[in-house]
């Protein structure tokens, strides 16, 4: 096995709020035979009422075309396109069952250690390693201070994507605002580099979350991808 | 809180063969949301036999068959909220595909095939040869699949007891008398178990289970630190004590998320 991706995933309701509405979904695959088979992974961070929606129909979309091409030993070139008619059919989806609830989502898409990225609204995604935490979306918005994040279940959604190569000692990061707004990136590169796995990391950001008043609802996934020596 | 099914995976050359003639796969989900939606798992081992690189060919077939009809009827409904039944059918309409596409494509190539199939803490397992199955559970190991040797016939038959089969006489100890790619009609073993929270499913192939006993593969997997270092360990062990066929094996465990 060339290589393997393992994750931690944590949601917590925090401190304040009486119920959670954020959703996570994780997929991970492995597969080992004669036809050579990258490892491939699915993660998705929701936050709102319709993040529950979001987490079934963005995963099942991409699953339902991904895996019997990965299963041949055949990488897909147009990921970042699945990706965006996944968050296109899970905003239809929303706009027609349920019209007043939106949702932001991150969704990452693991080939090997390639991770496509697509998402919507206010939710982290962060590059986490001992030299940087390297904030991957929003980036806009928050410089010019505008709070106007687009969300699942609004006309005229366009998500952002990108494609990063994920390196070993990287550790590709979601998580709701109830995180990144309450943990400073400095305090979250310093618990994500020193924990021993990924769930460690993910079960001390949420603490952290909460020790620093849990004003919301709080959820991380943390993605590391390991060579396998032989 | 939602489950989570946590697995480790490995295959292995193995110290005497030239090539590796077993397929392994899984795939495991986890969400947490208002929807309560199951952790779901798919497992699969499957081992190759045939000369001309047919034997890896067919146990590729045979996991990329079976994984692929699992995900499209009973996976994708399923992550989109449908309940599905008749799961067990599906898992033999599964085999019997794969059996067609390796007569079609390999037609002297065959394989074993045990795989599992998890609903949260529900397992279905369906099996073909001599590839095995085993839950681990409050310090016991049980092996839930039976295998399709000559020599597990004639033990279930009463005229070879388990002692014997250990004996230098009884020289056909891995004949199989079932495996895909053999014919048009397959008989596929099906079954479903309850798991407990933290119990282990352990899949392998006759490589690991011919040199490591019951007692050590339950050991080993109990004493690990997670599913992935238990893999690790038994084929390390397997290949000590010769190696000499390739070696698989998935450990697969199941509780709450915490």
């Amino acid at each position: 096995m060339p290589q393997k991706i393992s994750y931690g995933v944590r949601t917590d309701i925090g401190k304040v709020r009486t119920t959670n509405q954020d959703a996570v979904f994780s997929l991970l695959t492995c597969c080992d035979s004669f036809s050579k088979h990258p490892a491939f992974g699915i993660f998705i961070v929701a936050d709102g009422m319709g993040g529950a929606l979001a987490c079934q129909i963005i995963p099942a979309y991409i699953q339902k075309k991904l895996l019997p091409a990965l299963l041949t030993g055949k990488t897909p070139e147009n990921i970042p396109d699945l990706i965006h008619e996944a968050f296109q059919q899970a905003n239809t989806s929303l706009l027609a069952e349920t019209p007043d609830s939106e949702t932001t989502a991150a969704a990452a898409v693991v080939v090997g250690s390639t991770v496509y990225l697509g998402s919507v609204g206010d939710t982290g995604a962060f590059l986490v390693s001992h030299e940087r935490c390297e904030r991957l979306t929003c980036i806009h918005d928050l410089q010019q201070g505008v709070p106007s994040y687009p969300a699942l279940g609004t006309d005229n959604l366009i998500p952002d994507t990108m494609v990063i190569h994920l390196k070993r000692h990287e550790r590709l990061l979601l998580c709701s605002d109830g995180l990144w707004k309450l943990v400073p990136e400095a305090a979250i590169q310093h618990t994500v580099t020193r924990a021993s796995t990924p769930q460690v990391a993910c079960d001390a950001l949420v603490n952290l979350a909460n020790t620093n008043g849990g004003s919301d609802n709080v959820s991380v996934i943390i993605v590391k991808v390991d060579e396998e020596a032989g | 809180m939602p489950k989570r099914i946590r697995f480790g995976i490995k295959t292995d050359i193995g110290q005497a063969r030239m090539n590796n003639q077993d397929a392994v796969f899984a795939l495991a989900t986890h969400s947490a949301s208002a929807f309560n939606q199951p952790s779901f798992g798919v497992f699969v081992v499957a081992d190759g036999m045939g000369g001309h690189e047919h034997g890896e060919i067919a146990s590729a077939i045979a996991a990329r068959v079976v994984a692929d009809h699992i995900q499209r009827t009973l996976l994708i409904p399923m992550l989109a909220g449908s309940p599905v039944e008749d799961v067990l059918e599906i898992l033999e309409t599964a085999v019997q595909k794969a059996n067609e596409n390796i007569q079609g494509e390999v037609p002297d190539g065959g394989t074993t095939i045990t795989f599992a199939v998890l609903v949260d803490n529900r397992a279905y397992l369906g099996q073909v040869g001599d590839s095995r199955a085993y839950i681990i559970s409050g310090g016991k190991i049980e092996q839930i699949t039976r295998s399709h040797t000559l020599v597990d016939r004639l033990i279930e038959l009463g005229q070879l007891t388990k002692e014997e089969v250990n004996s230098p006489n009884v020289n056909v100890k891995n004949v199989l008398y079932r495996a895909l790619g053999q014919g048009e009609v397959l008989e596929v073993d099906t079954l479903t178990r309850q798991l407990k929270n933290d119990d282990y499913l352990l899949l392998c192939s006759d490589g690991l289970w011919n040199l490591v006993q019951d007692e050590d593969l339950q050991k080993i997997v109990v004493e690990a630190s997670n599913p992935q270092e238990a893999c690790d360990t038994l084929v390390s062990l397997a290949n000590e004590k010769g190696g000499h066929d390739n070696i698989s094996v998935i450990v697969v465990k199941v509780g709450e998320d915490r």
